[in-house]
This record gives structure tokens, C-alpha cells and sequence, in this order.
């Protein structure tokens, strides 16, 4: 059990910049061990990437949940958390106190600009994932129309982002 | 004190519950939740931002532990990142032990559909929002168009690039240093 533990927070600690990140590392902890095949791996990414929350913790849940039920899912999303919680509380310390620090301004503004391009890189994977079907090299017009729709009632009507998700939910089940 | 952590924790329940296609497309739920709670400000959120793409583990994990942080501390970190947490270990644990087929269950993989749609509808709003507090001058838009060609195009990964913008940072704070004390020499 506190293999579990160890090992997601060793994957936990080396998954950075998002949690499609882990899932090579997830691989290669898990899988070599014979903990899970690959074909069920790749059922519970697809699991993970479709239920709320990151895929990474999803994951991690699952995989523990497969390996010693639940405590094994407990202990292993809290594995996976460990080095995010200690870290970034280092970090926010660091933060608090250096506030001011003209070096971390110029740092954290060239990070700021060059982090709006990586932002930049997911939204054109998932819009050409969502929006458009590689195998006929078109684009999908039913969900370019949803994307429209949602958009427009999304940025004109300014509500809480959780309306048009379920907005979504719904139209996604009567139009698909 | 107990009022603020348990509305903490609601919150970011609430967050996590909601968080479908990774941590960048729930900024807006985030910002949302953190704005009419007068917890955070957008420019603060951008800096977590930042922080939270230079640490380890999942984005929405780190931006509750930030945000959590700075509502209550130690404990306000621990409350937010268990809020964020708790409705995937219990889906999770939910589907593993009782839904066999959860890939044959039609109506959901429809509404799922819907919603990747909705996610790119948020990944938009988010990179206008953060966009517009970040990208002020030419520079900023070529260093934009850096990164973005340095990832897609090029593969490079993000621990390497986010080493790299430090690197930068670093260098234009000494080129600013030296030009400084060139003046006053």
C-alpha cells in the first residue's frame, strides 16, 4: 500500500505543465509492474478524460481503486497530490514574500505571456479534436454549430460558466 | 473562521465538480467563484496561473491549493484542494465499483460530446481573459508565438519551456540591472 502511495506521488511530482503528462509516466509505473494491462489503462484514460475533474487525479483513483479498492484509491489521488500541495505552498510562501522582488515581476511577466501561447497549444489540439474529423479532413459541422450556439449564448449572456456546461449536456444528448 | 473554510470548500467542491477537459478550461469557473467570493483578484489569478503551470501535478490542483491559501492559510490550502479533489475520488470510485460499462452508457457519451464542445468554447474565454492581462506590447505577442510554435510545431516540453521564459526573465532583469547602473555611472 505505501507503494501505491510512493509511486503516484513520484508521478504526482514529475507531471508538470497538466496531467496528459502523467499518463506516460502513469504507463510506465503501472503498467511494467503488471499492476494493469494496457488495454485497461487505456479504458480507464478514456474514463478519466470523460468524468469531472483532472485527469491525472482520475487516474490516479482508478488505478488505486483497481489495486486495493478504496483505500487504495484514496491512498493513491492522495499520493498524487502530496508534492502538488507541498510545493505550491512553498511557491505561495516564496510568492507572499517576494511580491515585490523586481526580478520575480520581470520573470513572472515574461511567464505570464509565454503561458497564454501554451494555453494557445491545447485550445488548437482540443478544437481540432473537438471540431473536426480527421479522417475526411473536414470540419465536423454539428459541433462547430454547438460550438457557435454555446458560444454566442456563453459571451453574450456573461452567466456562470456551470449553465453552459450543462446547456451543453443537454443539447449534447438530444442533437449527437 | 469555520464559515469561511466550510464556504471554501463548498466552492471548490463545486469547481471540481465541474472541471471537465483540464484545469485551464475551468479558469472561468474559477474566476467566477473567486470574483463574487472577493477571494482573489483577476491579476492575481493570472500570477497563480503562472505558478500553478511551473508545479508539478494538475493545474486545478495547485490554483485551489493557491486560491485556498490565500482565503485561510495552511488549513484554507488543505480545505481547497480537498473540495477540488473529492467529487473525482467519488465518481471515480462510484463508476469502478458499480457502473460495468460506463462506455456503453449512450445518453452520457452524447452529453460528453456536448460538453468537449463546451470546453473549447471555455479554453477561448480563458485565453481572452488571461490574454488580455498578459499580452501588452509586440514583444509579448512574439514571445506568444515563440512558445506556441516551440510546443505544437516543435514538441518541446513544458518543463523546458517554462525553464527557458525563466531563463529570459532572468537575462532582461540583468540587462535592466546593468543599463541602470550605466546611467548613474
Amino acid at each position: 500500500m505505501i507503494e501505491l502511495f510512493l509511486i503516484f506521488a513520484y508521478i504526482g511530482l514529475f507531471t508538470i505543465g497538466g496531467a496528459l503528462v502523467a499518463i506516460p509516466l502513469i504507463e510506465e509505473q503501472v503498467i511494467t509492474r503488471g499492476w494493469i494491462t494496457l488495454e485497461t489503462f487505456i479504458q480507464m484514460v478514456a474514463i478519466s478524460e470523460a468524468t469531472p475533474g483532472p485527469v491525472g487525479i482520475n487516474i490516479a483513483t482508478y488505478v488505486g481503486l483497481v489495486r486495493y479498492h478504496i483505500p487504495g484509491a484514496i491512498l493513491a489521488t492522495f499520493g498524487f497530490v502530496v508534492p502538488s500541495f507541498i510545493i505550491v505552498l512553498i511557491f505561495a510562501r516564496l510568492y507572499t514574500k517576494h511580491k515585490e522582488s523586481k526580478w520575480l515581476k520581470i520573470v513572472f511577466d515574461v511567464l505570464k505571456a509565454g503561458i497564454i501561447g501554451l494555453i494557445a497549444v491545447t485550445f488548437f489540439n482540443i478544437s481540432k479534436s473537438t471540431l473536426w474529423v480527421a479522417s475526411t479532413q473536414q470540419p465536423d459541422w454539428l459541433s462547430l454549430v454547438l460550438a457557435m450556439l454555446l458560444g454566442g449564448f456563453y459571451f453574450t449572456l456573461k452567466k456562470h460558466p456551470i449553465y453552459m456546461i450543462l446547456l451543453a449536456a443537454v443539447l449534447g444528448i438530444l442533437i449527437y | 473562521m469555520m464559515s469561511q473554510l466550510g464556504r471554501l470548500f463548498w466552492v471548490f467542491f463545486k469547481i471540481g465538480a465541474f472541471t471537465f477537459g483540464g484545469g485551464i478550461a475551468m479558469l472561468p469557473i474559477i474566476e467566477r467563484e473567486m470574483i463574487n467570493n472577493k477571494w482573489v483578484s483577476p491579476d492575481e489569478m493570472m500570477d497563480y496561473v503562472v505558478i500553478s503551470q511551473s508545479s508539478p501535478g494538475a493545474i486545478a490542483v495547485n490554483i485551489s491549493i493557491l486560491c485556498g491559501y490565500k482565503v485561510g492559510r495552511f488549513l484554507g490550502a488543505l480545505v481547497a484542494m480537498l473540495g477540488v479533489v473529492l467529487p473525482s475520488l467519488i465518481t471515480i470510485t462510484v463508476i469502478g465499483l458499480f457502473i460495468a460499462n460506463f462506455n456503453e452508457i449512450v445518453w452520457f457519451q452524447k452529453a460528453l460530446q456536448g460538453i468537449n464542445v463546451a470546453v473549447v468554447i471555455l479554453l477561448l474565454d480563458a485565453i481572452i481573459k488571461l490574454g488580455a492581462r498578459a499580452i501588452k506590447d509586440w514583444q509579448r505577442v512574439l514571445l506568444m508565438g515563440l512558445v506556441f510554435s516551440a510546443v505544437y510545431f516543435l514538441k518541446f516540453s513544458v518543463p523546458l519551456i517554462i525553464g527557458i521564459l525563466i531563463g529570459l526573465g532572468t537575462l532582461i532583469y540583468g540587462y535592466q540591472l546593468l543599463t541602470v547602473k550605466k546611467k548613474v555611472a
